[in-house]
């Protein structure tokens, strides 16, 4: 899919918390993307993420299996052209180094603020910033 | 810093932000009540338990207790507007306690920061099934904090290796 055009970009959310799932979910779908996938911890993200291959993953860090980074990595060193962002209540720098380090290109801080996540995935995917009302 | 900063500092920021996080995301007021430290026979727990470690030099067990009527009530604010099939209610019951103690403590993170520039690290929250009592272990220590609130009450407690809590308390 070119993700610079208007299509819908199609997300992956992983997190082990089945509410941040369902909230997250929520709150893409609300602002017109599409979740096509998700999963509950890094090795169903790495499976997911082969199968779907979708536009943009929201990957939580701290989890059971395989926690964030090391999935991070994992689909990285397959697919380098992957956007991943990284979703943390963690507000240490250095984890988010070291997300950014293995790959992430940016990371939306828990609670979720739904501007936020609109302008990270936005610039993400270098696509323009449209004035919303939230 | 001495190891009895350390915890006292964990404390109070994991308390900080608790107060914090329950005002500004579920409006619910928290005080402190008693707090009870040193060498415990056992640690009493309330209806639902949440327990994750805080790694790095912190090296501390962090253990959320809450009574039924506190988790139900940030349970109902946390699924407002998501639809849940009744099976899954329990599910999503433990999945909130397990997001309240993974934020607060990801929060606290920033303010542990310097006491560990390496960076603390946090498990995922795991639930305590049908355990109501932690027993002391033969080196293991306790720092329980009581908070209420007009839903109900809390305990918060560390539980660390015997020679952190012997310097302490």
């Amino acid at each position: 899919m070119d993700i610079l055009n208007n299509t819908v970009l199609d997300i992956l959310v992983v997190d082990d918390s089945p509410i941040i799932v369902k909230k997250l979910s929520m709150l893409l779908d609300g602002l017109g993307y599409r979740v096509i996938q998700t999963a509950a911890n890094g090795k169903e993200a790495v499976e997911a993420y082969k199968i779907c291959k979708p536009d943009v993953v929201t990957m939580d860090i701290t989890m059971p299996e395989m926690d964030g980074i090391e999935a991070t990595q994992a689909i990285m060193g397959e697919f380098p052209e992957a956007r991943i962002v990284m979703v943390t209540s963690h507000g240490q720098e250095a984890m988010v180094l070291n997300a950014l380090k293995a790959g992430a290109k940016g990371y939306i801080l828990k609670p979720f603020q739904q501007q936020k996540v609109y302008e990270t995935i936005q610039k993400m995917c270098k696509r323009p910033i449209k004035l919303q009302f939230f | 810093m001495s190891e009895k900063q350390l915890i006292i500092e964990v404390m109070e920021s994991v308390t900080k932000r608790t107060y914090a996080y329950f005002k500004s995301e579920f409006g619910i007021e928290t005080t402190e009540c008693n707090s009870v430290s040193g060498k415990l026979d056992a640690l009493v727990l309330l209806d639902m338990t949440v327990v994750i470690i805080m790694g790095g030099k912190i090296n501390l067990l962090v253990v959320f207790s809450f009574e039924a009527s506190l988790i139900n009530a940030i349970y109902r604010k946390m699924i407002d507007g998501l639809s849940i099939e009744d099976h899954e209610v329990e599910t999503y019951r433990k999945a909130a306690a397990g997001d309240v103690i993974n934020t607060v403590l990801g929060h606290s993170t920033i303010d542990l920061l310097r006491l560990d520039k390496n960076g603390i690290s946090i498990t995922p929250p795991r639930i305590l099934k049908d355990v109501n009592v932690i027993r002391a272990m033969k080196c293991k220590m306790f720092y329980a904090q009581s908070l209420s609130t007009p839903l109900g009450g809390m305990t918060i407690s560390l539980v660390g290796s015997q020679e952190l809590f012997d310097t302490v308390f």
